[in-house]
């Protein structure tokens, strides 16, 4: 999980003034991402939005797209509605790390 | 790549593998025109002028403008991919150069027109009128993906997903359908680019049997 973790200190500190918006999205890893590298070059990341939440998730996706830090990321956004017709979670083994699991 | 230095005129100097360094000028504007690249040509020439911004382009006529001047213009993406090739200011996404040497053996095609590196203008035969397509590639086509698309591409008639095994939500076909863009896979809109009007734009393909 330390891999993990430090992508997602990495992703938190590149969005600090975001936080706050983050609300009820929820935010996995997945792909080549979860498969222990430290740096990975791309990290896929996948943003679920609540249904009827489009903007919010578009505008949270292009803010981490644009980060203007060492990781390429790129963003998946589904509705919470997406999701479940995608099955994407479960086929994926992605990982949740927003919000944090306690 | 074996190394990169910030040489004293502002370009980055990139050492390579087997193949001589190259020199690139990495712009954070969000749209790389012809007044852009003479301001920096007139500085420097640089191996490749690079658009730093995901989210942005680069015009066509910009990048022709900088070829003729002997450097050119790429995405990150593309400076990645062509890295190795020992002349890589011809090259262009693979997805976009497939898929624009199919669209051009199309019979109804008379031009096909590059707008700037992910987007074309059709030129279509007798009556049928212009199309304007955004080239896009995901695997899951989601709504974002959708509002993401048309943003990008104001413009666009047509959203082509260039992965072949690429799907879509139903809330991207829907999103898709209320906005009057359409999102085909290449094969799909081969068929489309027949038609004009609400056949262009709902088509689909016969069943095979």
């Amino acid at each position: 999980m330390t891999e993990i973790n430090s992508v997602l200190t990495r992703l938190l500190s590149g969005i600090e003034e975001h936080v706050a918006e983050l609300g009820d999205i929820e935010l996995y890893l997945f792909g080549s991402s979860t498969g222990g590298k430290a740096f990975p070059s791309d990290v896929d990341l996948l943003l679920v939005y609540a249904d009827g939440d489009l903007l919010r998730g578009h505008d949270l996706a292009e803010t981490i797209r644009e980060l203007p830090v060492g990781e390429i990321y790129d963003v998946l956004v589904l509705s919470d509605s997406e999701e479940r017709e995608l099955e994407f979670i479960e086929s994926e083994h992605a990982i949740r790390i927003w919000p944090i699991a306690v | 790549m074996t190394n990169a230095t910030i040489s004293t005129d502002g370009l980055v100097r990139i050492e390579r593998k087997k193949v001589s360094p190259i020199t690139v000028a990495p712009l954070g504007d969000r749209r790389i025109d012809k007044l852009i690249v003479e301001a920096v040509l007139a500085e420097v020439l640089p191996t490749a002028i690079v658009l730093i911004s995901k989210s942005g382009h680069y015009d066509w006529d910009a990048r022709e403008l900088a070829m003729a001047k002997g450097s050119t213009i790429l995405t990150v993406k593309e400076l990645y991919t062509f890295m190795h090739e020992a002349d890589l200011r011809p090259f262009l996404d693979k997805n976009v150069s497939y898929n624009r040497e199919r669209l051009e053996q199309h019979s109804r095609i008379v031009k096909c027109d590059m707008i700037c590196e992910s987007s074309l203008r059709l030129r279509r035969e007798g009556s049928l009128s212009d199309v304007v397509i955004a080239i896009e590639y995901e695997y899951e086509f989601s709504e974002e993906a959708t509002v993401r698309a048309i943003s990008r591409h104001p413009d666009a008639d047509i959203i082509l997903n260039a992965n072949p095994n690429g799907r879509a939500t139903t809330a991207a076909y829907s999103h898709a359908r209320d906005a009057r863009v359409p999102i085909y896979k290449i094969s799909e809109l081969m068929g489309a680019l027949n038609y004009d009007g609400d056949q262009l734009r709902t088509y689909t393909p016969p069943k095979r049997h």
